[in-house]
């Protein structure tokens, strides 16, 4: 036998198990039960849903495209504009899409303002800071803003929250921002066209108008897709998306680039959250619970059960550190929420929507001498950049799912 | 083959290929990687499998942020990880459980390893916790040392460290190893 002598080489290469035919199919076997189980108890409403649309003008802009879209007919995937003296082809704005530094997009649910993002990228397309403002409530949109691995969250009211956290952006995308990157999209379209599953088409008009459209339908999936491209850039600029008009039932989301490329004002970047806003803080210090020799669910439930206590003894630092970092000041607003005796913390559930576990909780309550009984889940996720820690979130407080009280 | 990003984006919004398609593209990787990590196949197998029921649960909140592999790379650690924690509080828990490879009598149904890989695993195994991860999520999972080092909660220096310290001992270890092989 040879010697080994690089052994980053032997690791890399000549350490590898192989798994006979049957054990793989067993375990895909299982894989696709689990798959299918999920599937079975997801409503409609959590089903997930495409987030696109781009498009860099003005609201007259965007009617003027809408027009075009409409009038849009079959035609060839190739197409020509500038007369016709000049191809286009769909890999020059995939190509064209690399050079992104910036983009400011608003995008729209029901040809209904959603969401409204500003992004910068560095030279070689990582992502350095974004803004996010989405639909908060009456009292205000919710507002995110992260610079280079701090997040500042603010929770519009009743939550009047302001969220305080490192979130590491390994890969240099955020969550929530690859889904309506126009560079993802394009490229994503891309290999469905080439991989035979989705096919592009044009306006057959398109030499002549100044914005292109494209059509895209996927073969396997009841969607479809409008692009509008500008021929001179041959950026995206918008992009809508019609799911479920095969069945007469039709759902929209679309997105659209106001700004590409442009200097964003620095401000956008600066939390200016509302003095009262009470802080979580999780940074400057340590909060919730170390993991250690406990499975997940396991510390899931003894960080809620440690939390309630604490609060229930008033040692509201401590429960501070527990439910995330929350700032003394929020367990006085929420007074009535504070327990006097714990009936009972259940086992953590997993794999459902926001946090990692949701623990089942009953407790009671004092009012004017009275009791009444708190019943609900509280949500349990981990600490952002505080790896192997997991705090109670008191945002459960204000969910459909989070605690409440047991009408008498 | 398509690229990652296109599977993840498949896979949320439902397709039943993209499922099957990461299956198969990662089933191998992370059933070694989980192997190197733990030198029991029968542990490794259950973690794998673990991993991509859940994941496979996970479609209608999925939110990767970064590469595929490096997420279902750093779920296989945190199983493996709760798995020793579960062995450690076993209070009868044999030695031997952590260092067997399962033998099955078909091979349709087993974890195969070639002669090489078996010391490798073996080698790999008398690394202390810490190194192997680095070295197996390093050459295995391709993973960035500053990743590593977040998932691991400590400094980029140490985590070169490990990895240095580590690929040492597996030198000396394989060394001793092949001298007794050729004897």
């Amino acid at each position: 036998m040879e010697p080994i002598r690089n052994i980053e080489e032997a690791i890399k290469n000549r350490f590898s198990v192989t798994a006979g035919r049957a054990l793989q199919d067993r375990v895909l076997g299982r894989v696709r039960q689990a798959d299918e189980q999920s599937r079975a108890t997801l409503s409609a409403s959590q089903e997930p849903v495409l987030r696109r649309i781009l498009m860099r003008s003005s609201n007259r802009k965007w009617a003027v495209a809408a027009t075009v879209i409409i009038a849009v007919g079959t035609g060839l995937v190739s197409i020509w504009h500038d007369g016709g003296s000049k191809a286009y082809a769909f890999s020059q704005t995939v190509e064209a899409m690399q050079g992104k530094r910036s983009f400011h997009i608003q995008t729209y649910f029901q040809q209904r303002r959603h969401d409204e993002f500003w992004a910068e990228f560095d030279k070689q397309g990582n992502l350095v800071r974004f803004r996010q403002e989405e639909d908060g409530g009456p009292k205000g949109p919710l507002i995110t803003i992260w610079d280079n691995g701090i997040l500042h969250r603010y929770y519009p009211a009743p939550r009047n929250l302001r969220l305080y956290a490192r979130q590491p952006n390994t890969e240099h995308s955020i969550e929530g921002l690859e889904g309506i990157d126009p560079e993802t999209i394009v490229q994503e379209i891309d290999a469905l066209v080439k991989a035979g599953q989705a096919v592009l088409e044009t306006d057959p008009l398109a030499r002549y108008a100044k914005l292109m459209t494209l059509r895209v339908t996927h073969q396997q999936k009841d969607l479809e897709q409008v692009l509008v491209v500008n021929p001179i850039t041959k950026f995206v600029v918008r992009v809508d998306d019609y799911r479920g008009r095969r069945k007469g039932e039709v759902t929209h989301h679309g997105m659209e680039v106001l700004e590409y490329n442009e200097a964003m004002d620095p401000k956008l970047f600066v939390p200016d959250f509302p003095q009262d806003a009470v802080l979580m803080d999780q940074v400057t210090r340590e909060v919730g619970m170390a993991q250690g020799d406990k499975t997940g669910k396991e510390v899931a439930v003894k960080v809620v059960r440690q939390a309630l206590e604490a609060w229930a003894q008033g040692d509201n630092a401590k429960a501070g550190l527990l439910f995330g970092g929350v700032a003394p000041e929020w367990f006085t607003k929420s007074a009535g929420l504070r327990p006097v005796r714990i009936v009972s913390v259940g086992e953590a559930q997993e794999h459902r929507e926001w946090a990692p576990y949701w623990v089942p909780c009953q407790y009671e309550v004092e009012h004017d001498g009275r009791r009444s009984t708190i019943t609900g889940d509280l949500a349990i996720r981990s600490v952002g950049g505080q790896p192997g820690r997991w705090y109670v979130s008191v945002l459960s407080y204000y969910m459909g799912q989070g605690p409440r009280r047991i009408a008498e | 083959m398509f690229k990652d990003k296109v599977l993840k984006w498949k896979f949320k919004r439902g397709s039943d290929d993209a499922l099957t398609l990461i299956y198969e593209k990662y089933f191998e990787r992370m059933l070694t990687l989980a192997m190197g990590l733990l030198n029991d196949a029968a542990a490794a197998e259950d973690v794998v499998q673990d991993v991509f029921v859940s994941f496979a649960r996970s479609r209608c909140n999925f939110q990767v942020r970064g590469s595929l592999s490096g997420y279902l790379a750093a779920s296989v650690v945190n199983r493996v990880r709760d798995h020793k924690r579960r062995l450690r509080r076993q209070v009868a828990a044999p030695v031997e459980a952590v260092e067997r490879v399962r033998e099955s009598l078909d091979p349709e149904q087993a974890v195969i390893l070639s002669e090489q890989a078996r010391l490798l695993a073996g080698a790999l195994a008398e690394l202390p916790e810490e190194q192997r991860e680095v070295v197996l999520l390093r050459l295995k999972a391709g993973i960035k040392f500053r990743d590593i080092a977040h998932m691991q909660q400590t400094s980029i220096n140490t985590v070169l460290s490990r990895y240095r310290y580590g690929l040492e001992k597996l030198r000396s270890t394989l060394d001793g190893e092949v001298e007794k092989w050729n004897r």
